[in-house]
């Protein structure tokens, strides 16, 4: 590696978060033609269900073996007509657009996408070795490799799934699935260790960061009209602070009273420090990262950057392994629709009398000892209507109301219960980072939304916590008030506390693990 | 007579046709005691007409049709994969358990401590409050053990350094990690105690640092290791057997059972064995058939390293005996020497320095060694529509007629398959006798159902020899071995000790292969195909057959591969 090639890339670092902003902003910004009808969401699995009901088992294990034979035969005529399966997947945005391809097809296709390994045919890696590339690193196409390099990545890994599949489809991972974010492309230790996050509910955070997004910079538009120089106005979203604006002395809008949120003002729901504003994004970057499959809408990027994000291959094939259009937009969006439509993380009620007794006590716990001021319990969300394409006037626009309405109720709820206000905090010294990720401060990560929390263990950011009490006392920061509120506690007054956080639970289902 | 001679004898035609009974299987004429367990129903669906699927729209097992379900090939051609029954007590077992683990759940948050961490078979934990049959407990303790999160509190780790956790990505030697925290989080792929992902291999034997210092080991599936332990007791009580007749002058030796020949070796008057010549097996005549190089021949001893090298856990018996007999234990293999020797220089009860003893008593490797024998095996079960059927069948031929199967060799015959695992300690000293019979967990147990055969079919396909893979496989070091044995066992005859070479690989059971990917000992093949052409060494004229054929031979092969699956039991993610 070349000095002038690392410093570089330590240049384009810094940069990496305004390139993402800017994606973010032409993803919603841009319209063409009139919009998309709106499409109820069809749950991957039976919300109204919630759990495992034994009654019928037989008849549920009978669908899901028809599944699975239908699904292998589908892989073993893959080999056996080439192309039969792959070309289905690649679905083209243009088709979902006209309707020729439906929801449950969008979905069967987005749920493949997630579980099948990508090949070096279908783009996997890189072929920039051959190039001496020096982002590349030592090893030929597809270069799979265990630690990424900086932030183009990896590859490390071959299908979706291979990481999000603790406790079902979409889960989080293990400890040993940690990715190596922003590494040499050899020592792990050098690298930015990041657990595999639960996506479900992935569309219902895009969509309640988005109108928070709006709430704020609503404010900062009258903010800057009325503010006078020296006053200081406090920014609020669905009741969550976000810290205050001020106007400078020299009449310029003072951002240094922000707090847990870029000066763009766009709350970003996904990755540990919160980097990313929509789920398409989120899997964009993925792709590339974690599979060396790209896009088509990344090739967008031009300019400095794109030479050490995407590769310097010719310009419709930047990594440089001979496949073009790896991910065509209606893949990203089929993917996209699938993690949509994962149930909601349950809440689990239980039958047994001493624990069912406790649950209650322990969410009044959750609030009293001061968990509730950063894991906020619910948001309201106001519009459930989410656009999933590549732009705003493509499909498919989903109501997302059927994941949001539980078992016998007619209306959806109007608050989401995820547990998280939504912005960074300070989590002190011991959870920090050597270094600085896209912008964000070396001890600065999001509040992760506990819904689900007892379905994805190990927990924090590197997963270096095994058990939930474990996670509660590596607290820090702004969070140290309550870790030691909660380990003032006696262990049977901490009980029910354990107990409602075991509650946060996922649906479960009878079946074939990928 | 034996009954693996009595075996080969009824099958020499098809012996001289494809160098294994498998091929009798396909060509059904061959064999008469194949045949009735085709006649008797083992044609799959698909083939069956009037519910024949048309080629265009493969239409499988379909959830409203009625009678039987799919059938396949378990552990004998023909057997059905699971019937009606077996389908109803699976679920009824699966939701117990589910529920079970539910209430565990709440159980630990409300007690931590009182936890999965702590299964020991001898313990008191909610489910085995359920359960007095002292084989079911030691599943069901494995089965936690398996499942666990583990944590410092129970031995995780090491205190080398002063990382929370202790975890390295990249092993130091053969101390290890720890890696990973738990078992199940390499072994998920295709189901549960599958094979892991490529982002799960264990970087071994490396620096600690660097990931290209290391050698890649992609975790491989763990269903049927019961069989396979069985098997290669019973080949290893045969070699030795071969080896302890005396004779007056120095005598070569042919090694061949069933039909594999695992090298020559020569008998001196004087109670040696001349084993010079000898690549496949360890000197010690041992089969090690766990392990990408052959390194252990109990699941056992494998797990024993698996929880050093990936968690961090100590073997109390191993710990004990070094401070008896120092790291130059006798009897052991290799590799449980290499544990041995860099377990630390801690206090000798605890060498990893981490103030917790006992991290892994022998009832804990009891109940995990218990749990994995009993493990469901892989199955036969071929696809539905007719043409991928009819695909299926040319694959299997080309199986045999490209050299797959000289190595891969699709069955072997079980004598007894019965195993008694033996404890380490006065604790388990009640040895548990685990009958694949009947004994076997969360799927249909061990069965002949041919009239004529007496023995225990098992379709592994793998003659467990190690073979020369050629210098594009080679792993970076070479691998541990063991010294060679005086014959009969009587003391160690103290040849010098030679090294697994690094292009040694043992012959990777291919059942189950289709769950299994990505492929080979680093997960670099991650098709079938690419697995396949990436032979090399001793397999290179079996590649070149298979290069030379045309494509769509060659994917008739792929279809076969891909019906080494487990079998369709439904599982529930938790």
């Amino acid at each position: 590696v070349s000095f002038a090639a690392m410093s570089k890339m330590q240049a384009a670092k810094a940069v990496v978060a305004a390139a993402v902003s800017v994606g973010t902003l032409v993803l919603g910004g841009c319209t063409r033609g009139p919009r998309q009808p709106v499409q109820q969401v069809v749950p991957v699995y039976d919300v109204g269900q919630r759990s495992l009901q034994p009654q019928d088992v037989l008849a549920e294990a009978r669908r899901t073996i028809a599944d699975r034979y239908a699904k292998r035969e589908r892989r073993m005529r893959e080999i056996w007509e080439p192309g039969s399966l792959w070309n289905y997947l690649r679905v083209e945005q243009r088709d979902i657009d006209r309707r020729a391809v439906t929801l449950p097809t969008l979905l069967d296709i987005g749920q493949e996408l997630f579980t099948i390994d990508f090949g070096t045919a279908q783009g996997l890696g890189n072929g920039l070795f051959a190039r001496k590339n020096p982002i590349a690193g030592k090893s030929p196409a597809p270069n799979l490799r265990h630690v990424q390099g900086h932030e183009f990545g990896g590859p490390d890994a071959t299908r979706c799934v291979a990481c999000h599949h603790t406790n079902g489809l979409g889960g989080a991972g293990f400890m040993i699935d940690n990715t190596f974010l922003d590494g040499d492309g050899e020592h792990p230790d050098g690298a930015l260790a990041r657990n595999p996050k639960p996506l479900l509910g992935a569309a219902v955070l895009q969509q309640l960061a988005a109108e928070m997004t709006e709430e704020l910079r609503a404010q900062a538009t009258a903010a800057a009209r009325s503010l006078k120089p020296g006053q200081q106005q406090p920014l609020l979203a669905k009741g969550v602070s976000f810290g205050s604006l001020g106007m400078s002395d020299r009449g310029r809008i003072d951002f240094s009273g922000l707090r847990g949120v870029g000066q763009d003002l766009v709350v970003r729901p996904f990755g540990w420090k919160g980097t990313t504003a929509t789920l398409r994004q989120t899997i964009v970057e993925a792709l590339q990262q974690n599979l060396g499959i790209q896009a088509e809408e990344l090739l967008q990027v031009q300019g400095p950057l794109r030479a050490v994000l995407l590769g310097d291959g010719p310009p419709d094939d930047p990594d440089a392994d001979g496949v073009t259009r790896e991910a065509t937009e209606g893949m990203v969006t089929a993917l996209t629709t699938f993690i949509a439509s994962l149930p909601l993380p349950v809440e689990e009620a239980t039958e047994h009398s001493t624990y069912a007794m406790q649950l209650g006590r322990g969410a009044e716990l959750f609030e009293k000892i001061g968990c509730a001021s950063c894991h906020v319990p619910e948001l309201p969300l106001q519009n459930p209507v989410v656009t999933l394409g590549p732009t705003v006037s493509s499909g498919p626009r989903l109501d997302l109301s059927p994941l949001l309405t539980p078992a016998g109720m007619a209306t959806r709820q109007k608050t989401v219960r995820l547990y998280s206000d939504l912005r960074r905090h300070d989590m002190g010294k011991e959870l920090a980072e050597p270094r600085n990720y896209r912008g964000v401060g070396r001890s600065y990560w999001l509040t992760p939304p506990l819904w689900g929390l007892s379905a994805s263990a190990p927990y924090m950011h590197d997963g270096r916590a095994g058990s939930i009490e474990a996670a509660i006392l590596m607290h820090g920061g702004e969070a140290e008030p309550a870790m030691k509120a909660y380990n003032a506690l006696q262990s049977d007054e901490g009980a029910p506390l354990r107990l409602f956080l075991q509650s946060l639970g996922r649906p479960q289902k009878l079946e074939f693990k990928p | 007579m034996p009954l693996w001679t009595r075996l080969h004898r009824r099958s020499a035609p098809a012996q001289q046709l494809g160098g294994s009974l498998f091929f009798s299987w396909l060509f059904p004429g061959l064999f008469p005691g194949l045949i009735l367990g085709l006649l008797s129903g083992c044609q799959p669906r698909g083939a069956v007409p009037g519910q024949a699927a048309s080629a265009a729209t493969p239409a499988p097992y379909s959830a409203t049709a009625r009678g039987p379900l799919p059938t396949g090939v378990n552990n004998a051609p023909g057997a059905l994969l699971y019937s009606e029954t077996d389908l109803r007590r699976y679920l009824d077992e699966l939701m117990a358990n589910v529920a079970l683990k539910r209430v565990e759940r709440l159980s630990v948050a409300v007690e931590p401590g009182e936890g999965p961490e702590e299964a020991h078979p001898k313990l008191y934990s909610p489910r085995l409050r359920e359960n007095v049959d002292p084989i079911e407990a030691h599943f069901n303790a494995g089965e936690e053990f398996f499942e666990a999160e583990l944590t410092t509190f129970t031995g995780y780790g090491d205190g080398f350094s002063n990382r929370y956790r202790q975890t390295h990505r990249v092993h130091s030697g053969a101390h290890g990690g720890p890696d990973s925290t738990s078992c199940r989080s390499c072994h998920h792929r295709g189901g549960d105690d599958g094979a892991g992902e490529y982002n799960e291999n264990a970087l071994t034997a490396g620096d600690g640092h660097s990931a290209f210092a290391a050698q890649e080991r992609n975790p491989p599936a763990l269903g049927g290791g019961g069989a396979i332990q069985i098997l290669a007791a019973e080949i290893t009580a045969e070699l030795r057997k071969r080896v302890s007749a005396p004779y007056k002058d120095p005598i070569p030796v042919n090694l061949t059972v069933q039909g594999v020949d695992f090298g020559d070796v020569t008998l001196f008057p004087d109670g040696r064995v001349g084993t010079d010549k000898l690549t496949a097996i360890d000197p010690d005549l041992v089969v090690r058939p766990f392990g990408w190089k052959g390194t252990h021949s109990t699941l056992r001893r494998f797990a024993e390293e698996a929880f050093q090298v990936h968690h961090g856990l100590q073997s109390e018996a191993l710990a004990l005996r070094r401070t008896v007999f120092g790291t130059e234990l006798f009897g052991a293999s290799a590799a449980t020497r290499a544990v041995l020797s860099q377990q630390g220089d801690g206090p000798p009860l605890d060498p990893d320095r981490d103030n917790i003893i006992n991290e892994l008593s022998s009832a804990k490797l009891q109940g995990i060694a218990t749990y994995l024998t009993l493990l469901p095996l892989p199955v036969i079960d071929p696809p539905r529509s007719p043409d991928l059927l009819a695909a299926w069948r040319d694959g299997g031929a080309v199986f045999s007629a490209v050299g797959c199967a000289s190595c891969h060799k699709p069955m072997w015959s079980i004598k007894n398959p019965v195993w008694t695992e033996h404890g380490d300690d006065e604790f388990t000293r009640t040895p548990l006798v685990l009958d694949l019979r009947k004994d076997i967990r969360n799927g249909p147990p061990l069965r002949n159902l041919d009239i004529v055969v007496l023995d225990y079919p098992v379709f592994i396909f793998s003659d467990l020899k190690r073979h020369d893979m050629g210098p594009e496989l080679a792993d970076k070091y070479p691998g541990p071995s063991a010294k060679a044995p005086h014959a009969g066992d009587r003391g160690s005859q103290g040849s010098a000790e030679k090294p697994i070479p690094s292009s040694y690989f043992l012959t990777r059971p291919l059942w189950g292969v289709a769950d299994s990917g990505p492929y080979l000992h680093d997960g670099r093949a991650l098709t079938l195909h690419d697995a396949i052409v990436q032979h090399g060494g001793e397999a290179q004229k079996a590649q070149q057959a298979y290069l030379a054929l045309p494509a769509q031979k060659q994917r008739a092969l792929q279809v076969f591969l891909m019906s080494l699956t487990r079998q369709a039991l439904p599982e529930v993610a938790q």
